[in-house]
């Protein structure tokens, strides 16, 4: 750390003599120097950079089936942990990772946490020949604007590849209105905007300081209308959350179901001048709600602790400080309504996943996923009964009883679908008896549409090929997300 | 009388198709015809003759104009001309054209409505009529002009017992081009179909003329058959194979809605000659509403719950609140017939005539439904009440200022988002292009619950708070809106230099 500081100071001395000189000899010493960095940093965290090559199971055009995508990770322990991101290893069915000499050697996925998209996994270090090189973590907390960073990772596939920046931002807000649907990271960081190259593969790998500490994990980058926009997640969140997956198994957050939003200067209507958080709204059956906070409430204080957010980049360590209550804690939530000051408890549940297993009818030609507590209030579906159907495969018996994704099976057959289970125990005792008629009752709101089946069933139903992934996506109603952020990967 | 049936052999050969004749030459050409002709023995395909003079005092031009329903600020509107074969018919002064061109209440503000009516008389004088109701079942419009200024005009006198029969020869009696001025033109054809659903229709061998949709259509003794209307379709049939339809039957595309060209029969529309629909009793207010969402009863769903009906409706949903919720009807439950008609629905575009059924009962009167509920059918009697604002019927608010329209919630409205029907505020249909509302990132399907604190649970209310706005003019206003589920506020900022 010291050493690095110093350096620093000699790079920053010397670039002010190579200006105020004009002197073409220090200009070489300069640039000597800042190789020798970009060699040392490399030397200290490039043999831990694993190539990750994960199968992935997807659920898409109504069928189940895999793909191969690469990505990047680092190890950060010489118990073999990899960070890296979960959405290179969401649904993976095996992991094959190559460390920086070559070897191959096989992973198993210790955690994931969407919400921040870290996932841990470990690599199995019986199959490693000699010593497993790890790379230091650095403190992102302590980075600065501008800073030279180096991203390393397998941009496009192509593995072990390095390149250079410098920070282009740290307080980045990415709103999750402009995020890929599914994707809605970033509740609790801003992110450190890099211009390094970062393109799709690179997901998951270290960003790194000349120092040679991993500082970030690349996550994604702006790849339709822009270059050198790439993201990293900074490396203390990582940590953090790395470290309660491998002992936890899951990150444990705390929610209260607020809409946070920044209080801006407001110029008309009660909140002039003040300082705090701006409730936008309160989930219904939600610890805030049942405490009694509703919209246009100011929160001023957490816990005992004063709170201010002026602008939305200052959202996220709110929302963090919020997640690592304890859960279960109550909490007093002082609160501004009317002008005047109102005090709330309100106690912590556990914050949800909106992560929910998928199941594929293959005889009949369609996919569901299960309705969990954030899917129904995503789509304000009034009770957690049921399934969503996610997709249609094209010219199935379901395409043709007109089965659309997006729609909630109430029942089928007459029987009721109160959730996934009951819908697996139904499909499979239907496709049993080889049912030739099935009516599927689905529904939106309090209206119903009726669908029926006409399924045939052949003596041996051949296994589904791959088809190519890409030029199908018919009916998934999860495919809706806006175009400007692409998950690398 | 049989020399003109002598004379129309001449011109007329037969097997020859479509040759699109001007009466004034055929009456010129069989008074020059010599009468030993007259006793030559019955052609096989005789000309017509005086049996056609009659029905072609009944054809006739008619013009008008179309605009937008609502006018534009700061002018009129792009008007467009247009021309119709018309017949008349029914009472003295009435005149049956095509209602493809007159906007049903459920079209949009974009829609384009008539007016400026005009019949051409022969010699080219116009006398103005007016439109005085539509047959939306029948998409028949009925205009109404001064007799006596519409002498030369004559009712084709229509007897409802009169029918036809695949195979049998007809006579379409339609118009030229206005360049030629609008001379009777007559087509012979052959029945090529006979359709029962939605109810009785011909269907005629041969392309038609623009000019001829809207004609009459006389058996080939001289009495008249019908005329020719056009049978709407449905967006849905429209989509895929619209050019098929245009192309092969040389149809026209100028309304709102296309149209596919048939012989109405007399019989299918004696009731409403005697006593059209008025379009002044088009109101949301004495229309039946029954107040449920539908799904057509296909043959596979039929077959499931073993109905042997000829189609139904399902009831896929009920309005709460509605008549209904108030007979006591739920999803479900299938609905076999209505005050006595059966309802031939098999098809999302049959789905129409229920709404017709319902709309044309009307608010207010009680009517029985046969409804199929777990395999048994019993009668329900609903009581039609009048239908609420929907969508495309709602109020509309536009503030220039800040660069949104929005619109009163409907009930339709909430269902279709998943909504419940409690969801108060007013919708966002529109934003100005770098607007101050759009700049500030509010967005169109955003819901404004509150304006500044003021709550705003309706059109007015918000309408009265952007105005109170608009007096103080203050540098940013808070919104709080409802958007997926969530609500959240929006700071809009405001620049009122220079306004």
């Amino acid at each position: 750390m010291r050493m690095i500081r110093i350096s620093l100071r000699f790079f920053f001395f010397l670039t002010a003599v190579a200006a105020a000189s004009g002197c073409a000899a220090n200009r070489t010493s300069v640039h000597q120097s800042m190789e020798q960095m970009i060699f040392h940093a490399r030397d200290r965290v490039f043999p831990a950079l694993v190539h990750i090559e994960p199968i992935l199971e997807v659920y898409q055009s109504g069928q189940r089936g895999r793909i191969a995508v690469t990505g990047s990770g680092v190890i950060f322990s010489t118990d073999g942990y990899v960070l890296t991101n979960n959405h290179v290893v969401e649904r993976a069915e095996r992991v094959t990772c190559t460390l920086s000499d070559k070897q191959e050697v096989t992973a198993a996925v210790v955690g994931r946490d969407p919400e921040t998209d870290v996932a841990v996994i470990q690599l199995d270090v019986s199959q490693v020949r000699g010593k497993l090189p790890v790379a230091e973590l650095g403190d992102s907390s302590r980075l600065q604007l501008g800073q030279r960073v180096m991203a390393m990772g397998s941009p496009l596939g192509l593995a072990r590849s390095v390149s250079l920046g410098i920070i282009s931002s740290l307080d980045r807000y990415l709103p999750e209105d402009q995020m890929p649907a599914g994707a809605a990271t970033g509740q609790f960081n801003t992110w450190i905007q890099t211009d390094a190259a970062i393109n799709p593969g690179n997901s998951g790998g270290p960003l790194v300081d000349l120092g040679g500490r991993v500082i970030g994990i690349n996550s994604r980058a702006v790849t339709v209308f822009g270059e050198n926009v790439g993201f990293a997640i900074p490396i203390n969140l990582v940590h953090e959350t790395a470290e309660k997956i491998i002992h936890h198994g899951s990150p444990q957050r705390s929610w209260l179901g607020v809409n946070w939003q920044p209080l801006k200067v407001i110029s008309d209507g009660g909140a002039r001048g003040q300082n705090g958080i701006l409730v936008g709204g309160v989930v219904p059956n939600s610890p805030a709600e049942r405490a009694g906070l509703r919209a246009g409430d100011v929160l001023v204080s957490y816990d005992g602790r004063s709170v201010a957010v002026r602008y939305e980049e200052e959202l996220p360590p709110f929302r963090k400080m919020e997640a690592d209550t304890p859960v279960g804690k109550t909490v007093q939530l002082g609160v501004l309504r009317d002008g005047s000051s109102v005090m709330f408890s309100a106690v912590t549940v556990e914050r949800k996943s909106a992560e929910a297993e998928d199941f594929e009818c293959r005889e009949w030609g369609f996919t569901v996923r299960a309705i969990n507590d954030e899917i129904a209030r995503a789509r304000n579906l009034d009770q957690t009964t049921g399934v969503i159907v996610t997709g249609i495969k094209r010219g199935s018996f379901a395409a043709e009883g007109e089965l659309v994704g997006g729609l909630v099976i109430d029942s089928i057959d007459g029987q009721p679908i109160p959730n996934l289970d009951a819908f697996r125990q139904v499909y499979a005792s239907l496709v049993g008896e080889k049912r030739d008629r099935v009516l599927i009752v689905t529904r939106r709101g309090s209206v119903l549409h009726f669908h029926l089946l006409k399924p045939t069933y052949e003596k041996s139903s051949p296994k589904a090929m791959d088809h190519d992934q890409d030029d199908d996506q018919e009916q998934s109603d999860d495919n809706d997300g806006p175009g400007d952020f692409h998950h690398d990967g | 009388m049989t020399a003109s049936v002598a004379s129309r052999k001449c011109l007329f050969r037969p097997g020859r198709v479509l040759f699109p004749l001007a009466v004034s030459l055929g009456v010129l050409v069989a008074a020059s015809l010599p009468a030993p002709l007259l006793a030559s023995p019955p052609p096989a395909t005789p000309g017509y003759g005086s049996l056609v003079e009659e029905g072609q005092a009944s054809v006739v031009a008619v013009r008008f104009q179309l605009r937008p329903k609502e006018r534009p600020k700061g002018g009129e509107g792009q008007k467009v001309r247009r021309l119709v074969c018309g017949v008349l018919a029914g009472p003295p002064g009435q005149i049956i054209i095509s209602g493809d061109f007159f906007p049903d209440m459920d079209d949009g503000p974009d829609a384009m409505e008539p007016f400026d009516f005009r019949l051409v008389m022969p010699g080219g004088d116009e006398v103005p009529a007016e439109a005085i109701g539509v047959d939306r079942e029948l998409n028949l419009a009925f205009l109404h002009a001064s007799p006596s200024l519409i002498r030369s005009f004559r009712a084709a006198s229509f007897d409802p017992s009169v029918q036809a029969a695949v195979g049998d020869e007809v006579i379409v009696v339609g118009l030229l081009p206005e360049r030629y001025n609008f001379s009777k033109a007559v087509y012979p054809a052959r029945i090529s179909a006979v359709l029962d659903q939605p109810r009785r229709m011909y269907s005629l061998d041969i392309p038609l003329e623009d000019l001829a949709i809207g004609g009459l259509v006389l058996l080939r003794d001289g009495r008249p058959l019908g005329i020719i209307g056009e049978d709407l379709l449905s967006e849905d049939r429209i989509q895929g194979n619209a050019a098929n339809i245009l192309s092969l039957l040389g149809s026209s595309n100028q309304g709102p809605h296309i149209g596919y060209p048939f012989v109405f029969p007399f019989s299918v529309f004696s009731r409403s000659l005697t006593n059209p629909p008025r379009l002044k009793d088009e109101r949301r207010e004495t229309r039946g509403w029954l107040g449920i969402t539908m799904q057509p009863l296909s043959r596979d769903l039929a077959e499931y719950w073993s109905i042997s009906s000829r189609g139904g409706v399902i009831v896929a949903g009920v309005v709460d609140g509605s008549p209904a919720s108030a007979a006591g009807l739920s999803p479900g439950d299938v609905i076999l017939g209505v005050d006595g008609q059966e309802l031939p629905v098999r098809e999302t575009s049959d789905l129409a005539q229920m709404q017709r059924l319902i709309r044309s009962a009307g608010a207010g009167r009680a009517i029985p439904l046969s409804v199929w509920r777990e395999g048994a059918v019993r009668t329900v009697e609903v009581r039609l009440s009048s239908s609420p604002v929907t969508a495309t019927t709602a109020q509309e608010y536009e503030d220039e200022q800040f660069g949104l329209k929005a619109r009163e919630l409907t009930f339709d409205y909430l269902q279709s988002a998943n909504l419940d029907r409690s969801t108060r505020g007013v919708l966002i249909i529109g934003l100005e292009r770098a607007g101050w509302a759009q700049v500030s990132g509010l967005q169109t399907r955003d819901i404004i619950q509150k304006v500044a604190g003021e709550p705003t649970p309706d059109l007015e209310s918000f309408r009265q708070a952007m105005e109170k706005i608009e007096k103080s003019r203050p540098r940013e206003v808070m919104f709080f809106i409802l958007r997926e589920y969530q609500t959240r506020f929006v700071r809009v900022k405001a620049d009122w230099r220079g306004r």
